[in-house]
């Protein structure tokens, strides 16, 4: 089972873009899940995407990477069980940290799947955040660290000479990091499952 | 983990109140327009999330990320409705709960009963 955990901030994009992918990778028949991981007993993720079709399980009122880590393990074995779907999409909410994200996935091996973390990187907020060196600029740094892909979405809502400045400071921080500027348009998520396809696992 | 404070609403609109639909989008914007100036009060510069989710026949969902930020609608704006669910979503950085849900009960009735803009 591939697994993809999207890491990004509030507002970055996420659901969008897992719709996106889900969309696209149930074109090509593939079965698919999704765990969404929001603040709060009301949320709005999960029946948003479960209004467009798709099969949605919440993890509600904490955070998946600190305050109850075997959340995480228990829900994809029991997904897996249940559904057997080829592709889990992971949404943590915008207050977790990439790299204890990624420690609860490489401390709890889950057999079977094979996990990649794609950083959501909002193109619209990131000179303001980029600045903020001592606060969420920090954790900006961190999602870029811990990512074998980034996706630099709302692309479509600055000018292209600020995308070019975006993707030079992103480069500068990793020469090697795969990034794909997407839109919220339907035919974003071909372009994710290929990038997804060219980036190795964790 | 970083802090952030969080709360949300859940209203349900009635046909009388909806009149015909055609006004619950703008209700919605002035609302998310609301909320920005009430978080800019105490945070002016604030980052998070706050969002509004129109469950009728489809759902759309319309929301704000920042201060002074451009309204974007996901799923396209609610179409003609006879009923609808709203529920609104806040969370936002640095901030408790206690005021991400002030700033929302503060302009809660923008979106009971549609007005004209």
């Amino acid at each position: 089972m591939r697994c993809i955990a999207f890491t990004g901030f509030l507002g970055s994009g996420k659901t969008t873009v897992i719709l996106r992918t889900a969309q696209a990778l149930g074109k090509h028949r593939e079965r698919v899940a999704i765990i969404e991981n929001e603040r709060g007993a009301i949320g709005v993720d999960g029946p948003y995407l479960e209004a467009q079709g798709l099969g949605v399980r919440e993890i509600s009122d904490t955070c998946i990477c600190c305050d109850l880590q075997s959340s995480l393990g228990h829900t994809v074995r029991l997904i897996d069980s249940l559904y057997h779907p080829s592709w889990l999409l992971l949404e943590p909410s915008g207050v977790a940290h990439p790299d204890e994200l990624a420690n609860t996935i490489e401390d709890d091996p889950m057999p079977g799947t094979d996990w990649c973390i794609v950083a959501v990187i909002d193109a619209v907020r990131f000179s303001h955040l980029w600045k903020d060196v001592a606060g969420l600029g920090y954790l900006l740094r961190w999602q870029i660290e811990r990512a074998q892909l980034v996706l630099l979405t709302k692309t479509d809502a600055i000018p292209a000479d600020h995308v070019d400045v975006i993707l030079a400071s992103l480069l500068a921080v990793r020469p090697e990091l795969k990034i794909v500027p997407i839109t919220k348009d339907e035919d974003a998520g071909m372009a994710i499952i290929e990038a997804l396809a060219e980036v190795k696992a964790c | 983990m970083l802090k952030a404070g969080s709360a949300a609403r859940r209203i349900t609109i009635s046909e009388a109140q909806l009149d015909g639909g055609s006004l619950l989008a703008p209700s919605v914007e002035a609302f998310l327009r609301a909320v920005d100036r009430t978080l800019q009060i105490t945070t002016p510069a604030w980052v998070g999330h706050c969002k509004v989710l129109v469950s009728g026949v489809t759902s759309s969902y319309a929301s704000i990320t920042m201060a002074n930020d451009e309204i974007r609608w996901a799923g396209g704006a609610p179409p003609m409705l006879e009923h609808a669910e709203i529920t609104v979503y806040a969370a936002v950085y640095s901030l408790a709960d206690g005021d991400v849900a002030a700033a929302l009960d503060q302009n809660l009735a923008l979106l009971q009963l549609p007005h004209h803009v």
